[in-house]
């Protein structure tokens, strides 16, 4: 007994994959260690609001630490929205990427952020929990496109299982007879008699007026399919559930949701504490994961913190357990196990088939924006973030030659487009045009740069304010992006972190698949807003200075991340493409597991947290099963 | 002219000034309890930033052209019919913005490269913002409202507190 690891799991990562792991464990009388890198979960959520109350910029990563941007200087420091801004600037952006030459599609920054602190990028996730298509999971073997190891090593209908498991886990309000629409569309299918915990949420009224609007047109450009909203499936209570309140349609899922009404991983996280069996130990940054004679992993090393800004690292910590999960982040597990490289595994921990870091990828979006028909208004900056999308276009035979989307209707008005109210309101007080709408000047009939209207102030301020904003609505393209070798995260060991740790370095760009695909959403939102009878305003001609601008086929856009970071790790069936099996263990070290999205092998187009959560049930089961019991 | 310029007069004008220049009614601006009390952040911050003299140089023009017509009143103060505005009214446009913002504006030409660097003041202040009332909505990370509100058109704008009396006319 003696020689018995005190704990029976060490996590790395206290966010949703972690914690759902750490919760099923413990509820099964495992013992639990996690190791998070951030501080831990507040007691309440008034400091993140303040933060973000008073950030000047409301950024997603605007309520949490850090909140500055000198990532040599800080103890969890990571990519974020004011560090894209300078992202070839390693003394500002956390993330190593080089300055290309020209601004083009093969090269681009990587665009998307995500937060080191207990509970993880859950605090600023949206909430939006679609299911994968069956189509989804075989882009090789049944559309011929990529590789083989773009086929998932899993089935359709395990998965199915899984997502009611993540479903109730978060709390998901939907309808599975608002969704039976997208059976025909594009094969989504529930197990007989499936219903979601909880009742959908409503629509908004810009929802509502593009579902009217777009009544009756097909695709211009995926196989004639028909365009229609339907509700979006969301981790956010309609109800009452598990002791939190419903949404209250704060319009802020991100960067925070004031009453946690979205769900969010401190809620596992804190039923996994509850049973007693989980220890949580915060401000505990991994370096290094190491292996015994057998290449079993045999401990972590892991640095502790005191300050955030200028820390004094800690005497390195080695923790030990039967077995290992990773569940870090598609970017820091990569770092973790190259970091980890020793004379048995030079290559890095895991890395045997060499895709450790590799295929890096996102859901790129394209972002378009309109104003509603005079007289029309949609009454935006109410309600949830986003509450409906158009999920019809995600499948069809033109996977066959480029990238699927999906479009998520947004209820912010231009505040995602062009930082609105702010940009309009300016523009009506100095008597400027920033946001063409000042007078109304749409980019296709009035050239840059537009005339400016007068000056406003009094009732006629209030008027013109009144008229614009509530005629503002956005749709946001998430595009699939292909897997590719070359998109991958290395380290940069010049350029390292507050405690000494060397930060990830970053090749990234878009294939010529993935670009057809940002053609076809722009005609396919284009093609929306006529049908309806709305004003087109998007406009990337003047954005040559934004990051991720590029041009394809003599076409301005820009690039945004989406937040969903996959593919480093990704699971297959074969132990040279791949770097775990179906249940994210490791094909090279028995005692390891490595979850969370970077498992996906490829991105698709629904938001990921659904997938990973479900995919993490199933590697919970199989820790259990390995431990015995 | 000379001008009552006791601190309880003076945060009376300063109020009375931005209800004309923001088209919100006084109960918005000033309400009768006003535990928040943003007009007085502001007129500290107007202080701060712009200089007490120029404040008091505002304020003293809208007490003399107390009587016109608000919009009028307004035009006037913001000097929106004049290509070079003087510094009185940048700084009105200055207060405008914070009132609809939450936001301190430098009080400068919009031409200039800082015209668009606003601070935020203070939590209250980012929540108080009147853009969000114009908009018919609330403020991004603080809704006062109950589930499913956003199914439904909201409430005419006057209730938002617009002053749509003096234009004869409601936006719904």
């Amino acid at each position: 007994m003696a020689d018995q690891p005190q704990y029976d799991v060490l996590i790395v990562g206290a966010g949703i994959a972690g914690s759902i792991i750490a919760s099923e464990l413990a509820a099964a009388g495992k013992r639990v260690l996690i190791l998070e890198a951030g501080q831990g979960v507040p007691d309440n959520r008034s400091e993140y609001m303040d933060n973000f109350y008073l950030s000047n910029a409301k950024t997603p990563e605007s309520p949490y630490p850090p909140l500055g941007l000198q990532p040599a200087h800080e103890a969890t420091p990571r990519p974020t929205i004011l560090g894209l801004n300078v992202w070839t600037d390693p003394n500002q952006s956390y993330l190593i990427q080089p300055q290309p030459e020209t601004p083009q599609p093969q090269n681009l920054p990587f665009a998307s952020t995500y937060e080191r602190v207990g509970g993880g990028t859950t605090w600023h996730w949206l909430g939006t929990s679609l299911r994968l298509v069956p189509h989804d999971l075989e882009m090789y073997s049944y559309y011929n496109v990529f590789d083989k190891a773009a086929d998932w090593p899993i089935g359709y209908d395990e998965l199915s299982q899984l997502y009611g498991r993540a479903e109730a886990e978060i709390g998901v309000s939907a309808s599975v007879a608002q969704q039976a629409p997208l059976e025909n569309a594009i094969g989504l299918t529930y197990p007989p008699g499936y219903q979601y915990p909880l009742n959908p949420i409503p629509l908004s009224v810009v929802d509502q007026t593009v579902s009217q609007g777009v009544s009756g047109l097909d695709s211009p450009v995926s196989d004639d399919k028909p365009v229609f909203v339907t509700p979006t499936p969301a981790g956010r209570n309609s109800q009452p559930y598990q002791n939190r309140r419903v949404c209250a349609g704060n319009t802020n899922c991100i960067p925070i949701c004031p009453i946690q009404a979205k769900y969010d991983a401190t809620v596992t996280l804190g039923k996994a504490l509850n049973t007693g069996n989980v220890t949580v130990t915060y401000k505990a940054v991994v370096s290094k994961v190491l292996t015994d004679a057998n290449g079993s992993i045999s401990g972590v090393q892991y640095i502790p913190w005191d300050r955030q800004v200028n820390p004094t690292p800690g005497e390195v910590q080695t923790a030990t357990a039967a077995t290992y999960v990773l569940a870090a982040h598609a970017i820091e597990i990569p770092k973790i196990l190259l970091l980890s490289a020793n004379e048995q595994f030079p290559k890095g921990i895991a890395n045997r088939s060499d895709q450790v870091g590799r295929n890096l990828m996102d859901h790129v979006i394209y972002l378009s924006w309109a104003l509603s028909a005079a007289g029309q208004p949609v009454y935006p900056y109410r309600g949830p973030l986003s509450t409906s999308g158009i999920e019809s276009l995600r499948d069809g035979d033109f996977r066959r030659q480029r990238a699927a989307f999906r479009m998520e209707i947004g209820n912010e008005g231009w505040n995602f487009p062009i930082g609105d109210p702010y940009v309009t309101v300016q523009d009506f007080i100095n008597g400027t045009n920033n946001s063409r709408l000042n007078p109304i000047s749409p980019p296709s009939q009035v050239p840059f740069p537009p005339p400016a209207g007068p000056p406003l102030g009094g009732v006629e301020l209030a008027l013109a304010i009144n008229d614009r904003l509530t005629r503002q609505f956005r749709i946001a393209c998430l595009l699939e992006q292909s897997p590719q070798a070359g998109n991958r995260v290395t380290l940069d060991p010049t350029r390292t972190d507050g405690l000494g740790l060397a930060r990830p370095k970053i090749s990234y760009g878009l294939d010529p698949y993935t670009l057809d695909g940002f053609a076809a959403a722009r005609e396919t939102s284009s093609a929306i807003y006529r049908q309806m009878n709305a004003t087109e305003f998007t406009d990337y001609q003047q954005a040559q200075n934004q990051a991720g601008y590029f041009e394809y086929e003599g076409v301005p856009y820009v690039l945004f991340g989406a937040g969903h970071v996959v593919g480093t790790h990704r699971m297959g069936s074969d132990p040279d493409g791949s770097v775990t099996n179906a249940a994210q263990r490791s094909w090279d070290h028995d005692n390891l597991w490595i979850v969370g999205c970077g498992s996906f092998p490829t991105v698709s187009t629904p938001n990921p947290t659904l997938t990973l959560a479900a995919l993490a049930f199933k590697a919970a089961a199989d820790i259990r099963s390995a431990l015995g019991g | 002219m000379s001008q009552d310029n006791s601190p309880a007069t003076r945060l009376q004008n300063f109020a009375d000034m931005s209800a004309t220049l923001t088209g919100f009614q006084s109960s918005v601006i000033n309400p009768l309890l006003d535990p928040v009390n943003l007009k007085q952040l502001y007129l500290d911050t107007a202080d701060a930033k712009a200089g007490a003299t120029l404040v008091d140089q505002l304020i003293a023009q809208f007490l003399s052209l107390k009587g016109q017509p608000a919009q009028t009143l307004a035009n006037t103060l913001l000097a929106t019919n004049d290509a070079n505005p003087p510094q009185t009214a940048l700084v009105a446009r200055s207060i405008l913005k914070l009132w609809y913002l939450g936001s301190w504006y430098p009080a400068v030409p919009a031409s200039d490269p800082t015209a668009g660097q606003g601070t935020v003041v203070s939590a209250n202040a980012y929540i108080g913002g009147l853009a969000w009332r114009a908009a018919q909505a609330h403020p991004m990370g603080s809704s006062q409202m109950t589930f499913g509100y956003w199914a439904s058109p909201p409430p005419p704008l006057d209730q938002f507190g617009v002053d749509t009396s003096s234009q004869g006319g409601t936006h719904g």
